[in-house]
């Protein structure tokens, strides 16, 4: 952590910026182009835009994971991956049943292992994928009556799938396990 | 290209969010109009009860408005139908709602069609902030801050108007002959308060009531202030009894009564989580239970009618009927203290009290009223219009000013004390938009929010009727004093010159649509509460004025082409779909009394609390089933006689000593002295309570009497032991009293539910 300041900084940006906030393990392995399982941290931050569109709960979010390669080539904390979140999102909220669900489009940028004539060797490019999660609030559920305070917080835990293109060189699955914390109000619906 | 991709996006997501929504038919071409003759006429009268299930949201204290856990008054509708011998008809409706949607109106039209048209079919609403939304055919009504629940549900706008229609049906049905009279007054004093003060003297002309204040000297008074003065102290009973065309001197029965008077009707705060109908709820049971009196009083079998009720057999179905239409009520708030369902109780008791005094003032019976009316709808956006000689123009979107957030001065919200909310005033006087001064609620990003299709109302049904000798005009919002005045006094202007003019002209304010507050232009410039409320900028009220001369220029006047048309498609926008009226579910749950313990007070009658475990919001019979044929007579809550049938108790509630009996003395849910809630679902049932309340009246006769308090008439019976004044429950412990006034949060159930062996 102490020699990769990138984690620290989108995880404190994630709480500023999102009306929840994310951080979790992240796993992933390369299914293309090669093979390789990588380890580490996902941090992410979502902010609700369901004014756009009620009915459908759109979101915007930036995602930061860190990952370190755990089957060989170099044990380093060399990977990273920052994406943005683009999607719908519902967190189910007190009153409602505990299992939510969201999907998201993930462009961003990625460090990752590419393997060449050369080698394998660490390259930085863009990343494209998709991620799906099923947000599980943590908290017991209450009937509506007394689910209308006019702000409040909310836990979830969120397992999520995915899977991202990064650059040409592979393509890799991912998941994750996180924490998750919503700062909710009346105001969003 | 940005404009057209916006237009884009729009129109995505408009159809988006539309997209599978029920949206009714579009009303078809309007009947003929009546010739503007009297004629004979025939009423009838129905109610349709439209209380909820808990856990829906009231509406109309925005973000501050709560998700019900239950009711203190049932919420209805009542019917009124009228039919003239020229074949004219026209059904005035006033709802226990917060307000009224044009997507309502259209659904109950398309329910009674083709029997009635949309514009015969005049909803409005009493204001009570303790109503139910979610029905709204506007998005910001049912999404962003319009609850702390926000969400639009289609069933329960279909259990509205549902309901609405069928009462409208039974109205129709049992309409009969009827004579009216008008009761007019104008000391209404001392009750309201004009709470925009600053805003309402920027007037000029300044509104001037008919008669000057008079003064408030005797004891109960409020401390005079100018506030008080500056209110429309106006009250206007219409009064329809039947009558018997075979014995027309022949007193009959009355058929029911419509009040108009200026009163934003809120007194209960927006934190008491209870559906209720506020001060007007009150004032409708006052009156209802006079008329009922009068009823008995006038009914063959009149020796029943003796003080001793439990014999009586009279007229025990009469169910005359009490509205209350508010008017130019927009900065007229009553005058209260507590906020508190026991001064709405009493605030509407002495209103409804005055209002019934108004009834027995002199006043001409007609037999052939003059009844007619004119409908038009309206495009609000940019609508250009010519007064004085000049093209005017109202705003070509609706928009909210800061000056909303904190709320009426009676009223504060939670944001209030946020200081960018509590800038006074909240207006930007160097703007020079259409909108200027109003400074957009929550800056750029609720201008854009705001600005998108359908967020707020924009096409309007406006309505004018003429009952005899008083035009209503029927206003989609809530008229200041001032606008409401003006208005009034256009309709006189426009109609003075044609034989059946008529002599008085009253707003029904909150009809059949909801834009708000209207403010005049000079209280605009001001942007308090009223002013910020108005949506479609300064020009509005004016606009109103405008149409409203038309629609009554329209009636009087038959070589005026008014060009009214016919409905026009509307482009309902919803919020995001939600399920917030309870459903049935397959739920098992037991049923049994858990407690019954009372609460004694400083003075006046104790208050009893029962608990009990019962099915959920959605199982429990909270009202009858469709096509329940004596729907007045349905209660949930009841107090019933210590004996083996345990009958339902019946009081007399006379007058005075000698006095007529209230035929249906029935002390249970449908008047306000039970307060009912549901709590928690707690070891096999859901916890429900209820604290009755007796008014001093009702305690009078009851003490003596032997009673329990039973919920629901299904088996397994849940009723509380017996007690009477003189064998009292054991006195509630700290906890229990909790339950049953507080709507008490998650509690340790330890001690309170017995678990079941």
């Amino acid at each position: 952590m102490t020699r990769h300041p990138f984690f620290g900084t989108p995880l404190l940006l994630s709480f500023a910026l999102g009306c929840s906030s994310t951080l979790g393990a992240s796993g992933s392995r390369y299914v293309h182009h090669g093979e390789a399982t990588n380890l580490g941290f996902k941090s992410a931050s979502l902010l609700d835009v369901s004014v756009l569109n009620a009915d459908f709960n759109p979101a915007l979010g930036a995602e930061a994971v860190f990952l370190e390669r755990v089957d060989g080539g170099g044990n380093e904390w060399g990977q990273w991956r920052a994406l943005a979140l683009l999607g719908v999102t519902h967190m189910p909220r007190r009153d409602e049943s505990a299992l939510g669900y969201e999907l998201f489009l993930t462009p961003g940028l990625a460090r990752y292992t590419a393997r060449d004539s050369g080698g394998e060797r660490n390259n930085m490019g863009f990343a494209l994928g998709a991620e799906g999660g099923l947000p599980i609030r943590l908290s017991g559920g209450v009937p509506p009556w007394k689910a209308d305070d006019i702000v409040g917080l909310a836990g979830y835990i969120v397992p999520s799938v995915g899977g991202t293109w990064l650059g040409f060189d592979a393509f890799e699955l991912t998941a994750s396990l996180s924490l998750r914390v919503k700062l909710w109000s009346a105001a969003t619906p | 290209m940005t404009r057209r991709l916006a237009l884009l996006l729009a129109l995505i997501t408009g159809l988006a969010s539309a997209c599978g929504h029920y949206v009714p038919k579009v009303p078809g071409k309007p009947p003929d109009p009546p010739a503007h003759r009297p004629a004979p006429v025939r009423v009838g009268t129905a109610r349709a009860d439209i209380t909820m299930p808990p856990g829906a949201a009231m509406f109309g204290h925005a973000l501050d408005s709560r998700v019900a856990e239950g009711y203190w008054t049932r919420n209805y509708c009542r019917v009124f139908y009228f039919e003239t011998g020229l074949g004219h008809e026209l059904v005035l409706i006033p709802c226990d709602l917060p307000a009224v949607s044009a997507l309502l109106q259209r659904a109950v039209a398309e329910r009674v069609a083709p029997d009635l048209h949309a514009s015969q079919i005049m909803i409005t609403a009493t204001h009570s902030h303790a109503g139910v939304g979610h029905f709204f055919g506007s998005s910001q009504y049912t999404s962003l801050f319009s609850s702390r629940l926000p969400g639009y549900d289609e069933e329960l706008l279909v259990a509205l108007a549902s309901r609405i229609a069928e009462a409208v049906k039974q109205a129709r049905q049992a309409a009969r002959p009827a004579r009216i009279s008008w009761h007019h007054r104008y000391d209404f004093w001392g009750f309201t308060r004009n709470r925009s003060l600053a805003a309402f003297l920027l007037n000029r002309p300044q509104y001037a009531p008919p008669h000057a204040y008079p003064g408030c000297s005797g004891a109960g008074c409020p401390p005079h202030s100018p506030d008080l003065e500056a209110v429309d102290p106006s009250l206007h009973v219409l009064r329809i009894e039947a009558y018997d065309p075979r014995a027309p001197e022949k007193t009959m029965p009355p058929i029911g009564s419509l009040s108009f008077f200026a009163m934003h009707p809120t007194v209960v705060h927006s934190f008491y989580k209870l559906f209720g109908g506020d001060t007007a709820a009150v004032v409708s049971r006052y009156v209802e239970r006079e008329l009922r009196r009068e009823s008995c009083a006038l009914a063959p079998n009149s020796t029943g009618c003796s003080p001793s009720c439990d014999v009586q057999a009279c007229a025990s179905d009469v169910d005359p009927l009490h509205g209350v239409i508010n008017t130019n009520e927009g900065d007229i708030s009553p005058v209260w203290s507590r906020g508190d369902i026991d001064e709405a109780i009493a605030v509407g008791t002495a209103v409804g009290r005055f209002v019934w005094q108004t009834h027995g003032m002199t006043a001409t019976k007609v037999l052939n009223p003059l009844i007619d009316s004119r409908y038009m709808e309206v495009d609000v956006r940019g609508a250009e219009f010519t007064d004085d000689g000049v093209v005017q123009h109202t705003c070509g979107a609706g928009k909210l000013g800061q000056g909303v957030a904190a709320g009426g001065s009676d009223h504060r919200t939670s944001v209030a004390p946020v200081p960018m909310f509590d800038r006074a005033p909240p207006a930007d006087f160097d703007a020079d938009d259409c909108q200027a001064p109003k400074r957009s609620l929550l800056g750029w990003i609720g201008s854009k929010m705001m600005s998108r299709e359908g967020v707020f109302p924009n096409k309007l049904p406006l309505a004018i009727a003429q009952i005899d000798e008083v035009a209503l005009s029927f206003v989609p919002g809530e008229l200041t004093v001032t606008a409401g005045s003006r208005l009034n006094q256009r309709v006189l202007a426009e109609t003075a010159n044609y034989p059946g003019a008529p002599k008085l002209a009253l707003i029904a304010g909150l009809a059949n649509e909801y834009i708000q507050y209207v403010a005049t232009e000079e209280e605009y410039q001001l942007q308090a509460y009223e002013g910020a409320s108005t949506l479609y900028g300064p020009n509005s009220a004016r606009y109103l004025v405008n149409r409203f001369g038309v629609l009554a220029r329209a009636m009087l006047d038959p070589n005026f082409d008014a060009k009214l048309g016919r409905p026009q498609s509307i482009d309902f926008v919803f919020g995001p779909s939600e399920q917030r009226m309870a459903r049935k579910t397959k739920e098992k749950s037991e049923r049994r009394h858990l407690g019954t313990c009372a609460i004694t007070m400083v003075s006046g009658p104790p208050r009893f609390c029962m608990y009990w475990s019962d099915r959920g919001p959605g199982d429990v019979p909270l009202r009858p089933e469709a096509g329940e044929p004596r729907l007045h007579r349905f209660s949930w809550i009841e107090l019933v006689r210590d004996e083996p049938a345990r009958r339902p108790l019946k009081l007399c509630l006379a007058a005075s000593p000698g006095a007529a009996c209230d035929p249906v003395g029935y002390v249970d849910d449908r008047g306000s002295e039970f307060r009912t809630r549901i709590h928690d679902r707690v070891e096999g049932g859901w916890v429900w309570s209820t604290l009755f309340s007796p008014s001093a009246e009702e305690w009078s006769e009851l003490a003596a009497k032997a009673v329990r308090i039973r919920a629901g008439r299904e088996t397994p019976a849940v009723e509380s032991p017996a007690f009477s004044g003189s064998c009292m429950p054991a006195r509630c412990t700290v906890r229990q009293a909790r339950l049953c006034t507080d709507g008490a949060e998650t509690e340790d159930w330890k001690g309170l539910v017995i678990p079941v062996e």
